[in-house]
């Protein structure tokens, strides 16, 4: 077994800077509303000699500007939740720490990476990718690998440690303090002098299990493997949705996508550890006493690369004005769908093609529109306002096309002509009636007849009885149209379609 | 200067290796798409409709069959396997007569857009290079459809190595355009007229008779309107008798 530790002391810091950089001191502050502590600074407060634990009123009194934000452990939770799902990418096997941090089991999938150092480094840029810093450490034990990423943050340099040997010897050099236990079993600890993990082991075992009780032992027990330490693994959600608050209000639709990528990489980190994609998800602009803007993009086919989301996003945000400043941004992400994983070809293939003409649907439609975009398909019947129709190029992976297209030879066969009637390549929705003189019905001038009568007769049972006899007409321009007459009335001409 | 000097002058230029005639302007390869008619193959540079270059086609008039051209050509992209765009059309496609026409409908697209979102529809189609052909009817983008704006279109044409048809009215012609072909086409007894007002090399002079719709149209035997079928009509009432007038 192999275990990566990931902490994040600063979590909630991260949080309130994943939206935009901070330039000011800036502060967390938690505790009694009386008397508020600082959890965290940011640098340009330590700057001013802020330190964690200090009372926010004097960090006001070191620092002038400074902005003091309320912690939230409800957001941190869900966004330590969100992190889990962004990393299951890596392993299926994680497991939340204490609420602080994270643990991935990575023996298993090792290989699949290329090794630990490449997955470590993919692990960092990710993080960074995502706004977050965290202390990242390897032990062959869960609990090992925890305190050496606790270690860190008291400058401990990043240790990866494979093998139980050099690990019991780095763990013997480490502060008793960082296994967290409670202040009456440090305190005579420290009264006999005992601040390391080394010299408790150097206790004698069953009196250090007599006074210190089994939780202890069964800690050091763990940190070294000598006995086995369970954990509950994370399963991701069936949905997904992240979101960030601005600590100023945003104007710009354009200035969203630098943080609205970061949420994409939690979502693409969140479908890669699932295995699927998604056709369509919602980008939740809150706006301050307005309400919000949920603006839906969608995709073709599955998809779960950040940077076609970010593309499309940017198209449609390009498009959009806002009704008001934008104080915090939220993706959600419903019903998943299994993602096809193509290969790369060097050669343009029919799969790569297919993948182009996906990409060019999506681009049109979320600038122009799912509905100013359409394809065309048959139908069965003779009326020919009822055998073409449109369909939406977004509407999936099946083209509609291929449901409803029925055998091209089965007509042909049955044809009793040996060429197929005439069919004009326009069609108007709505036949628009003609002015009928005394010498035949007119549009633009005298009409000649080229061709005709061709009778259909059909929909009598559904109530759009149509009994019309269609001719090929031509005027005086050159103009080649579709008209029918009515058949139960004499002087009724419609122009239905037009030959161009 | 006599004439015979001016002559000789001219002729001392063009002896000169490296003055080209315009009609010597070398055929290579035809980098076009057969139109399918002999007559406009022959005079067009491509022996075709240029592919990776925007093409104008002014029509006099709609409805004369300045789509029937290009079905060929249309055909013989899908075919390919390239897909076929449609861009603000005046009307609605009819589904039934593309399919007979021999398009997969699969591969043809139809975009509603006006304005400046119809020019970039255009511009992103052709640029994808998805789409063999893409037709755009320019009436839609109204005061957008600029100069410009046909370049954009005619270098988008060039990087997705497609054709791009854009329809506009004849009384465009006078402006200044950069696609390398603009044709004027006009119905002239009943028949297509193409006009090559602008190609590289000599434009033929003349117009160039295309037949497109099926000959029996062209000859139709004299046809009276067909009268419709009896309509059983009450027998109309005879006047009444006029009153014997008193006297």
């Amino acid at each position: 077994m192999l275990w990566i530790a990931l902490f994040l002391p600063e979590l909630p810091l991260q949080l309130a800077q994943r939206g935009g950089q901070m330039t000011g001191p800036c502060v967390i502050a938690e505790g009694p509303t009386t008397r508020p502590l600082v959890r965290c600074a940011n640098p340009a407060a330590r700057e001013y000699g802020v330190v964690p634990a200090m009372a926010v009123a004097a960090a006001r009194a070191l620092a002038g500007t400074l902005v003091v934000l309320q912690r939230h452990e409800a957001t941190e939770a869900q966004a330590l939740h969100n992190l889990a799902c962004w990393a299951s990418q890596f392993t299926p096997n994680v497991a939340l720490h204490a609420g602080k941090g994270l643990l991935l089991e990575v023996q298993s999938t090792l290989q699949l990476h290329g090794g630990l150092p490449p997955l470590l480094t993919r692990i960092g840029q990710g993080l960074e990718a995502l706004g977050y810093h965290a202390a990242l450490s390897v032990a062959p034990t869960p609990l090992a690998a925890w305190l050496l990423a606790k270690a860190q943050i008291t400058g401990a340099p990043a240790s990866v440690y494979t093998d139980s040997a050099s690990l019991r010897r780095h763990l013997e050099a480490l502060p008793l303090a960082l296994f967290g236990w409670s202040d009456a079993i440090l305190a005579p600890l420290q009264a006999l002098g005992i601040h390391r993990i080394g010299q408790c082991l150097a206790l004698p075992r069953a009196g250090f299990l007599q006074r210190f009780g089994p939780v202890c032992q069964r800690d050091l027990d763990r940190a070294l493997g000598n006995i086995p330490d369970p954990r509950a693994y994370f399963t991701p959600p069936d949905t997904f949705a992240s979101d960030t608050e601005f600590g100023f209000e945003v104007n710009d639709a354009l200035a969203l996508l630098f943080p609205l990528k970061r949420l994409l990489q939690e979502l693409e980190g969140w479908l890669r550890g699932r295995g699927a994609g998604v056709q369509q998800w919602q980008l939740v602009l809150e706006h301050m006493r307005h309400g919000s803007t949920v603006l839906t993009i969608s995709v073709a086919a599955p998809q779960r690369s950040t940077d076609r989301f970010l593309a499309l996003a940017r198209e449609r945000l390009e498009q959009t004005t806002l009704s008001a400043p934008v104080l915090a941004l939220g993706i959600a992400a419903d019903q998943l769908l299994p993602f096809e994983q193509h290969n790369h070809s060097l050669i343009p293939d029919a799969r790569s093609r297919a993948i182009g003409w996906e990409h060019l649907m999506d681009k049109l439609g979320s600038r122009l529109g799912a509905d100013r975009l359409y394809r065309l398909h048959t139908l069965e019947g003779h009326r020919p306002e009822q055998t073409s129709k449109r369909s939406a190029t977004l509407s999936g992976r099946t083209p509609p096309a291929a449901l409803y297209k029925t055998p091209a030879t089965t007509p042909r066969m049955m044809s009793p002509t040996p060429s197929p009637p005439p069919r004009p390549l326009w069609l108007l929705d709505t036949p628009r009636a003609l002015h009928v003189a005394d010498t035949g019905p007119r549009c633009q001038g005298h009409l000649r007849f080229l061709a005709g009568p061709e009778r259909i007769e059909s929909g009598w049972w559904d109530g759009q009885p149509a009994r019309r006899d269609y001719y090929v007409v031509r005027n005086a321009q050159g103009e080649t149209f579709w008209i029918y007459r009515e058949h139960q009335r004499e002087e009724a001409w419609y122009l239905h379609g037009i030959f161009v | 200067m006599p004439q015979s000097n001016r002559q000789q002058a001219l002729e001392s230029v063009l002896r000169n290796a490296s003055v080209w005639r315009a009609e010597q302007v070398a055929r290579d390869a035809p980098a076009g798409i057969s139109t399918t008619h002999s007559a406009l193959d022959q005079a067009l540079p491509d022996a075709g409709w240029p592919l990776g270059a925007l093409t104008e086609l002014l029509c006099e008039q709609t409805g004369i069959g300045e789509l029937f051209l290009l079905l060929p050509a249309l055909r013989a992209l899908c075919a390919d396997g390239r897909g076929i765009a449609l861009i603000a059309p005046p009307h609605p496609p009819f589904a039934r007569a593309w399919e007979a026409a021999g398009i997969d409908l699969e591969r043809l697209f139809v975009v509603d857009a006006d304005g400046k979102a119809l020019l970039w529809a255009a511009e992103q189609t052709l640029r994808s290079g998805e789409c063999g052909a893409v037709l755009v009817w320019g009436q839609g983008a109204g005061r957008a459809l600029t100069h410009r704006a046909l370049q954009r279109l005619h270098l988008a044409a060039g990087t997705g190595h497609a054709a791009c048809f854009l329809y506009r009215a004849a009384n465009a012609q006078t402006l200044p355009s950069p696609a390398p072909l603009r044709l004027r086409l006009a119905a002239h007894a009943g028949l297509l007229q193409a006009h090559i007002v602008k190609c590289r090399g000599i434009p033929r002079h003349g117009p160039i008779p295309l037949p497109l719709f099926p000959a029996h149209w062209d000859a139709p035997p004299v046809r009276r309107i067909p009268q419709p079928p009896p309509v059983a009509t009450p027998p109309r009432l005879l006047a009444a008798p006029a009153p014997a007038k008193l006297a």
